[in-house]
């Protein structure tokens, strides 16, 4: 068992979690080990009466169980990980010995629950499951119903009408959307609400305008696909498929505030098997419309090129008790990386993984997968774009030529054939100036596209460099 | 030719969904978009379908506001098709520094953390000890904290800017001179001459270093 700081780092999921795991790594009265070394635990000073009995199980390595009696509710605890710690500092002193008896019972428990998913059969359909999915979408087409309404009385009287009174009204329409099974729908209302009153604050309307339009373009969508759902759960039992299509190869369901179970994404064929992942940036921002932080990590697969959303959200009112997630530096691999529908860029998740360092080869592969021609990766982004339900700024992997500027020191990057993205500079972005030639020409630049409408220009914001000899993060 | 009529009106657009809708019947200013939108329609199907959507907007009606919606959609996926990349044919090469510069190392936790303790006027001990086991594990370098080692080498409370201006910057040398300079060049004053100092004494201890 190779123990580094990075794998201790990724599995507390933050640097700030690890640092305080770390703290306790001196607290260890026992340190164990077994022979086939699956396992190691210990015994932590705490601040109960009695040591902390802790322990981390290795007996699926793509999956390490955590397990302490600490009263944190965070997993892993800070003890499970000071543990990981006294592994690598201190290996001498683990004493090797037997598998404790609660530990053994609760690997066979897990044991015997795997064996029996594997018995079973999957869910099948029935008349009352088909009955009550067709009520759920009659709920829903009511809420549809009623969200038309509120966004024609918007369109009707304007956004200038809406002061605070009629704000606090419309918000209570919007809390009654919570009813009708649509929080997507209810929450790109509360974010139009909050984009209105910024608005009404600056004068600029263009953002509540773009939003106004997402909602109609939504709730037209989610009416027919909804419609086709419910005829298709009223055929049963010769159910029909109209709708599927639009189920797992848009983002409608998500868009309606639906949770895609990973069991449902495996079941639909959404998986990609054995990849080999690296981060390429990470941010942290807030989502005001639904109430919650989110962390955004940007991911290649090291497979084709691939880029990938890896989310985590943290609801507002969670507050700390939902672990943050990190900036990341290896290279994952991962048996089975489960796909969530969308275009450009999917969102995935996985369960499972095993870590090794990053290597030169792998950066050298990303660049390889870099897009030469500017030209084509415009038309790519234009075409998602003018959908009005896409995602209007996917990431690409750009090949940079070269770096141009103008009089006023605005940036572009090129190709080979002379087509040129303008630079948005964010972030730490103003970095790209102090690199050297030999790091950025020919290096592989990670961007997300935006529309600047008052030029009618695309641009790039950068957000990461591959370069032969590491990442360059713009972001985090 | 298209662009610019597409862009004013989007910007007509904009007066209607501030007003209201019904404020579109009839409206000349909006009626004046008709003929060349027709026009343009006979190269392009999709301005036609603008047409008939702007059309049946300025008839007014019951249903102006989804007419408003619908137009407002359309016309915004038009402006995504439109949007161009630059032409550069007269722009410059960007200059580039010679030497390659850090690469960052640091997670967000990490940098959102030492930014804010840096941003502190009151520095305490338990700051000092993070930026040497940074330091001490040599991942002080991430380019993304000069700015903010910059700045702090003039905040009050000296033991974290001496430690700073004495370990860290020589350590990091040359890439942190440029952003030095720019401080300089934004600050007056004491700050100035303070900064000034530091960079005439990290260039001397880098003379020395390179003459041994």
């Amino acid at each position: 068992m190779n123990m580094t700081e990075d794998f201790i780092i990724s599995y507390a999921g933050n640097a700030q979690a690890a640092a305080k795991g770390k703290a306790t790594a001196n607290d260890f009265v026992s340190l164990s080990i077994t022979e086939d070394e699956s396992l190691i635990f210990g015994q932590c000073r705490g601040s109960a009466k009695k040591p902390y009995s802790c322990s981390v199980d290795f007996i699926d390595a793509e999956k390490p169980v955590p397990r302490c009696n600490c009263p944190s509710r965070q997993v892993p605890c800070k003890h499970a990980i000071g543990l990981l710690y006294a592994y690598a500092s201190q290996k001498k002193k683990f004493k090797t010995e037997d598998v404790p008896e609660d530990v053994q019972s609760k690997r066979d428990k897990i044991q015997h629950r795997a064996e029996r998913s594997a018995e079973e059969k999957p869910k099948e359909m029935t008349r009352a499951k088909a009955n009550a999915a067709v009520k759920k979408c009659q709920a829903q087409l009511e809420g549809i119903e009623i969200a038309e309404k509120i966004l024609a009385n918007i369109a009707l009287s304007g956004i200038q009408s809406i002061d605070a009174q009629g704000s606090l009204l419309l918000s209570s329409q919007i809390k009654e959307l919570g009813n009708y099974y649509i929080p997507g729908i209810q929450a790109s209302f509360s974010d139009l609400i909050g984009e209105v009153s910024l608005c009404l604050k600056n004068q600029i309307y263009t953002e509540a305008f773009i939003k106004m339009n997402y909602l109609r373009a939504l709730l037209k969508k989610s009416k027919s696909h909804t419609e086709n759902k419910m005829a298709d759960f009223k055929a049963f039992p010769n159910m029909t498929d109209t709708a599927l299509n639009d189920s797992i190869h848009s983002q409608i369901e998500e868009q309606m505030g639906y949770a895609w179970k990973l069991s449902e994404l495996e079941e639909h064929g959404l998986m990609r098997e054995n990849d080999e992942l690296i981060q390429l940036s990470f941010t942290v921002y807030e989502d005001a419309g639904k109430m919650q932080w989110i962390d955004e990590g940007v991911w290649a697969s090291l497979k084709d090129g691939a880029l990938f959303y890896k989310f985590n959200y943290r609801p507002f009112r969670a507050g700390s008790h939902v672990q943050m997630d990190d900036s990341s530096f290896p290279v994952f691999k991962v048996s089975d990386v489960h796909i969530y529908p969308g275009e450009l860029n999917h969102r995935i998740r996985w369960e499972k993984s095993e870590m090794r360092l990053t290597t030169l080869k792998d950066l050298n592969a990303i660049i390889g997968f870099a897009r030469t021609d500017f030209v084509a990766a415009a038309k790519l982004v234009k075409n998602q774009s003018k959908n009005p339900l896409s995602d209007k700024n996917p990431v690409l992997l750009l090949k940079i030529s070269s770096i141009k500027q103008d009089k006023n020191g605005s940036l572009a990057i090129v190709d080979e054939k002379g087509s040129a993205v303008l630079l948005k500079m964010e972030g730490f972005s103003y970095l790209i100036r102090q690199m050297s030639k030999k790091q950025l020409l020919g290096s592989a630049i990670v961007c997300r596209f935006g529309h600047d409408f008052s030029q009618s220009l695309l641009y790039a914001t950068p957000l990461s460099a591959v370069t032969g000899n590491g990442i360059m993060r713009f972001q985090y | 030719m298209a662009i610019p009529i597409l862009e004013e009106l989007k910007n007509e657009l904009a007066r209607i969904y501030s007003a209201g809708s019904g404020l579109a019947k009839g409206d000349p200013r909006l009626q004046k978009y008709m003929p060349a939108l027709r026009a343009l329609g006979q190269k392009a199907p999709v301005f036609n379908a603008l047409a008939d959507k702007l059309s049946a907007l300025i008839g007014g009606g019951a249903d102006s506001q989804e007419n408003l919606l619908d137009l407002g959609v359309m016309l915004y996926s038009v402006l995504y098709t439109q949007s161009a990349l630059p032409s550069v044919a007269e722009w410059e090469d960007m200059p580039f520094r010679e030497e390659d510069l850090p690469n960052t190392c640091l997670p967000y936790t990490e940098i959102v953390s030492i930014t804010e303790m840096l941003k502190k006027k009151t520095i305490n001990t338990n700051h000092i000890l993070i930026l040497t086991e940074l330091f001490n594990k040599g991942k002080h370098n991430d380019p993304r904290l000069y700015k903010s080692y910059c700045q702090a080498i003039t905040a009050s409370g000296t033991g974290t800017s001496e430690y700073i201006e004495t370990a860290i910057m020589p350590s990091i040398g040359e890439p942190i001179m440029q952003r030095l300079q720019e401080e300089c060049d934004a600050s007056t004053g004491k700050r100035a001459a303070k900064i000034k100092k530091l960079m005439e004494t990290l260039n001397s201890k880098k003379t020395v270093q390179e003459g041994k």
